[in-house]
């Protein structure tokens, strides 16, 4: 038994083939952007070696840092709208005795939607000539004044494009809490509850430390998936108007695949893995020491 | 007893109150598509349809090249999971089941592909694609969706076979069966439940992968649903509403359908995801 376990033909034709795939499609690619991004190279011509030169252009790209700074914001609109939003449901849901399932699943579905088509609805409600949902509510609650082009407007598109983003991923992360949630054993509940424990103190004291390694792991998600946007703000405004809704892997993409500048797509493609790689090290980091 | 009732009534009050937002720019898609070019001009965007108009589905279904994106999506979808239901499933087998030095290590290998951006390859991808006359064939939309899944797929097949106990294996092999028809036999089959989840998750994301799509495919007879719709939005969408939302709701149907019918494989898979730590 255990020697045909170790036949090494077996393991061979079982595991070879991921590997081959794995390593084509993911790891080496990423070797090679790395290895891209030390060059100038219009995808064409000669490729001529630049060393750090890409990256010290990138520091001093103005550019580059609004779409840095605009990530930033966008990332922190989308934690507290889909995160903070998914939790408050979460908890409602958990209330909610018949139909959950129901509405659980109903809550998801954004979240399956082709990102063309949520982009073009919204795009239709947030515009003003025809008015669009957004600015017909405006109007009708006596707030007409603040009617605009939402997606047009400087102060207002990153925001609105965050909004889409929102709408879209809230379900994932509330089908993941709700599924913390329902997995705290309702004796500690129940006993919390016999000691006087209600609302707010039930939740914080007795639910949250439950749900922190559920939150820790969809927190990680999240950061990591809008560290990368890229669909919904490529979609809807395409970076536009001027630089208010670039993010980091739109111009990364437009760089590259607009620009034909390949060596300095790839060293802004460089600039988004390490962030991705710091960040969730140190949310994992940050969330063990919170466990001990 | 009075108050807990008032408070389930508020609880659905708020549950429905949110579903009907959830769901109203589906539903507004939905309506939109079916009014003619002067409602949509004339009247109000939130307005009723006044009548019930196909026109758009027509001229859409007759105009676009809908039904081949729709064509091209199957077939590439299909392809992608198929072969990561069975790359997942043997290599997380041998990871779990098979013996040799390094298992761990090769486990760590395929885990770390979770937190890889997509977008560190896409480069990389276009100019290997383009030297070896991949690009612009649906093995270029196929091949890096297999490589970025799989670590997941992999992930999930392993929890599952953890808790297979190794003497139901043994019986098998004991009886004259050899490892690979025991796996075929035993194991996959015990683990449709997981199937089932990688099979609905990655159908959803292979069906509205976008990224890849429109970066290594440019020919139009070749476009999958999202980068074709894309296209045809580009398009119609400041002129023709009605077809744009015809089009853009033919589109959200099946993937509406799949959601319904397949609601708890999919949620399934996604809170098994996050919740493994």
């Amino acid at each position: 038994m255990d020697r045909m376990l170790r036949n090494k033909k077996t393991i061979t034709l079982f595991l070879l083939p991921s590997i081959i795939i794995f390593s084509a499609t993911v790891i080496l690619p990423i070797l090679w952007s790395g290895y891209y991004s030390l060059f100038h190279w219009n995808g064409i011509g000669k490729m001529r070696f630049a060393g750090l030169e890409n990256f010290t252009t990138l520091m001093k790209d103005s550019y580059f840092a609004s779409a840095f700074f605009n990530n930033a914001v966008y990332l922190m609109i989308n934690l507290v709208g889909q995160l903070g939003v998914a939790l408050v449901l979460a908890l409602m849901l958990s209330h909610i005795k018949r139909g959950n399932t129901f509405f659980k699943t109903l809550y998801f579905a954004p979240a399956v939607l082709s990102g063309v088509a949520v982009c073009q609805a919204f795009k239709n409600f947030y515009a003003l000539d025809p008015p669009g949902v957004f600015n017909l509510i405006l109007k009708a609650i006596g707030l007409g004044e603040f009617q605009r082009v939402w997606l047009g407007n400087m102060d207002t598109a990153l925001g609105s494009v965050a909004l889409i983003e929102c709408y879209k991923n809230m379900g994932i992360y509330l089908v993941i809490l709700y599924a913390g949630l329902i997995s705290i054993p309702s004796s500690v509940i129940e006993s919390a509850k016999m000691d006087g424990a209600r609302g707010w103190v039930l939740f914080w004291k007795i639910k949250m430390p439950y749900l922190k390694n559920v939150f820790g792991a969809a927190l990680i998600m999240a950061v990591n998936g809008l560290l990368k946007a890229f669909d919904i703000p490529y979609i809807t405004t395409y970076g536009g108007p001027g630089d208010a809704t670039e993010l980091v892997a739109t111009y990364m993409y437009k760089t590259a695949f607009s620009s034909a500048k390949y060596g300095y797509g790839s060293a802004i493609a460089v600039v988004i893995a390490l962030e991705c790689i710091v960040f969730v090290s140190v949310l994992q980091f940050l969330l063990k020491r919170n466990q001990d | 007893m009075k108050k807990k009732k008032t408070r389930t009534f508020a609880l659905y009050g708020a549950a429905c109150m949110i579903l009907i937002i959830e769901f109203y720019p589906v539903l507004w898609t939905f309506l939109t598509s079916l009014k003619t070019q002067e409602e949509i001009r004339w009247g109000s965007s939130v307005a009723l349809p006044k009548s019930f108009c196909l026109d758009n589905y027509v001229k859409v279904l007759e105009e676009s090249n809908l039904l081949t994106y729709f064509k091209n999506s199957v077939f590439v979808t299909l392809v992608t999971i198929f072969l990561l239901i069975v790359l997942s499933s043997t290599s997380a087998f041998a990871l779990q089941k098979l013996r040799f030095k390094g298992q761990e290590l090769v486990l760590a290998f395929f885990m770390a592909g979770i937190t890889i951006p997509i977008h560190v390859t896409l480069i990389p991808l276009f100019q290997i694609y383009k030297n070896t006359g991949i690009l612009n064939t649906h093995i270029s939309l196929i091949l890096p969706q297999i490589g970025f899944n799989l670590p997941m797929s992999i992930y999930l097949f392993t929890a599952f076979y953890r808790f297979i106990p190794d003497e139901l294996m043994e019986a098998a092999v004991i009886d004259g069966a050899s490892v690979q028809k025991s796996f075929l036999r035993i194991m996959l089959p015990m683990s449709r439940n997981t199937v089932a989840t990688i099979v609905t998750m990655n159908a959803v994301f292979t069906w509205n992968e976008f990224i890849f799509a429109n970066t290594f495919i440019s020919r139009n007879e070749l476009k999958t649903v999202p980068v074709g719709l894309y296209d045809f939005v580009g398009e119609k969408g400041a002129v023709d509403w009605g077809s744009t939302f015809a089009a853009i709701s033919l589109v959200l149907l099946p993937i509406l359908v799949v959601c319904f019918v397949f609601g708890k494989q999919l949620t399934a898979g996604m809170a098994a995801g996050a919740v493994k730590e």
